[in-house]
């Protein structure tokens, strides 16, 4: 080949290198659908406004979880992403994203708790200053608001929204919804002083077994999520938050996950509220809790 | 090495520069399964550390759901006065403990 033409080949082929390269960080983001159908006015900092699950199989989890559930799902397709929300009664409960887990990997896909807030940016500041770390910087999407993840000082990874439509009202949930958040870690007094400068949460410190804690975070006067040391079995898990989903029945619902192809990670129990509680995975690995949380006022309290 | 040599060696390199360029960018930052080309798209790519977190040690006395509100206001842990000092800052041992939500969706129930 004449070198001419070698010289007009590598030009060519520097500028279609540069154009894939850079492709992805010029798209334009997905356009995901807003948190709320409805826009509200109402924001409740701190607390956990959506779960989102990232998944080696979007497919195999939808099926999963709408027998579970009864969730329904509506398909975003976006820059070459695979995305979907759930729905429960024409809510979004929650968002699946496709990402492939690489061979050899010893990692499973994870429920993400997004956290509400009013500024991204300045959670981002005051995550940093307070020891926590950036995993995914601060950024916009157009319909839902600008988010961003993070670790907190002991390594659990969490994520928050500024979200455009509102936060969800402050309502119980309904079964097959999202009912309640906690927080596993190594350190849960330094925590929970984390968690408290970043969302200003009061902090309650309730009983617990000798040399571990069981802290609420409360905001506007509600339970926001706990805070518990790790088990003492585990003292040197993973931190991590974990979710709970509200269920009329956890020992029935069990029998559901397992026949669905999930796990049982924790059997059936009672919790302090005094209804059963258990940990689960999907058929993927992604865990979650089940909690009951009867209707009436008059249920024994576990102390 | 003449021309058409250079100029092919040339591009050899720049293709390996770009590949190195453009994969350098996706190895999982610390250990968290952080991928930045998808976080690109959806800030989101998170994968937990293998398993490890359950399979027992939930002793019978190990709590983790929402205190539920009843008529005694709540109960606080007595550390004594000799308990360590706390990082966080504790609520009022006046406040009562609060629970989840109780107001069912779109309805006017029994307040928060």
């Amino acid at each position: 080949m004449p070198l001419h033409l070698h010289r007009q080949f590598h030009a060519a082929l520097l500028s279609a290198l540069f154009v894939a390269s850079t492709a992805p960080a010029l798209a334009d983001p997905p356009l995901l659908p807003p948190l709320l159908e409805t826009a509200n006015a109402e924001h409740h900092v701190g607390k956990v406004i959506l779960v989102q699950l990232v998944t080696p199989d979007l497919a195999s989890a939808k099926k999963f979880y709408s027998a579970l559930f009864n969730w329904t799902f509506r398909d975003v397709q976006a820059g070459g992403i695979r995305h979907a929300e759930a729905l429960h009664d024409g809510q979004v409960i929650a968002g699946l994203v496709q990402k492939d887990l690489p061979p050899g990997q010893t990692r499973i896909p994870a429920w993400m708790s997004f956290l509400a807030v009013r500024d991204v940016d300045a959670l981002k500041k005051a995550v940093v200053q307070n020891g926590g770390r950036v995993l995914s910087e601060p950024q916009s999407f157009p319909n839902r608001g600008r988010q961003a993840t993070f670790a907190d000082p002991q390594g659990a990874t969490f994520s928050v929204l500024a979200s455009t439509s509102g936060d969800p009202p402050e309502e119980l949930a309904d079964p097959g919804e999202w009912i309640w958040s906690s927080l596993l870690t190594s350190n849960a007094d330094s925590a929970a002083a984390f968690y408290q400068t970043l969302f200003d949460y009061e902090v309650f410190d309730l009983p617990a077994e000798k040399g571990h804690d069981h802290l609420i975070l409360a905001a506007e006067n509600l339970a926001r999520a706990s805070v518990n040391s790790m088990p003492v079995a585990r003292p040197d898990a993973h931190p991590h938050w974990l979710n709970f989903m509200r269920v009329e029945n956890t020992t029935a619902m069990i029998g559901r996950v397992v026949s669905l192809g999930g796990h049982v990670l924790v059997a059936p129990r009672p919790d302090r509220h005094g209804g059963l509680m258990a940990v689960v995975s999907d058929p993927q690995g992604a865990i979650f809790g089940l909690l009951e949380w009867p209707d009436g006022e008059n249920k024994q309290v576990n102390k | 090495m003449n021309a058409p040599r250079k100029a092919l060696a040339a591009s050899a390199f720049t293709i390996g520069l770009f590949a190195l360029v453009s994969t350098g960018c996706v190895v999982p930052a610390d250990g968290y399964g952080y991928d930045s080309r998808v976080s690109v798209g959806i800030g989101l790519d998170y994968y937990e550390p293998y398993g490890s977190f359950y399979g027992g040690g939930w002793n019978s006395g190990y709590y983790v759901g929402p205190y539920r509100g009843f008529d005694n206001g709540g109960y606080r842990r007595d550390r004594g006065r000799d308990g360590p000092p706390r990082s966080f800052h504790p609520a009022p041992g006046t406040r009562p403990v609060p629970t989840i939500p109780s107001r069912p969706r779109g309805g006017r129930g029994h307040g928060h």
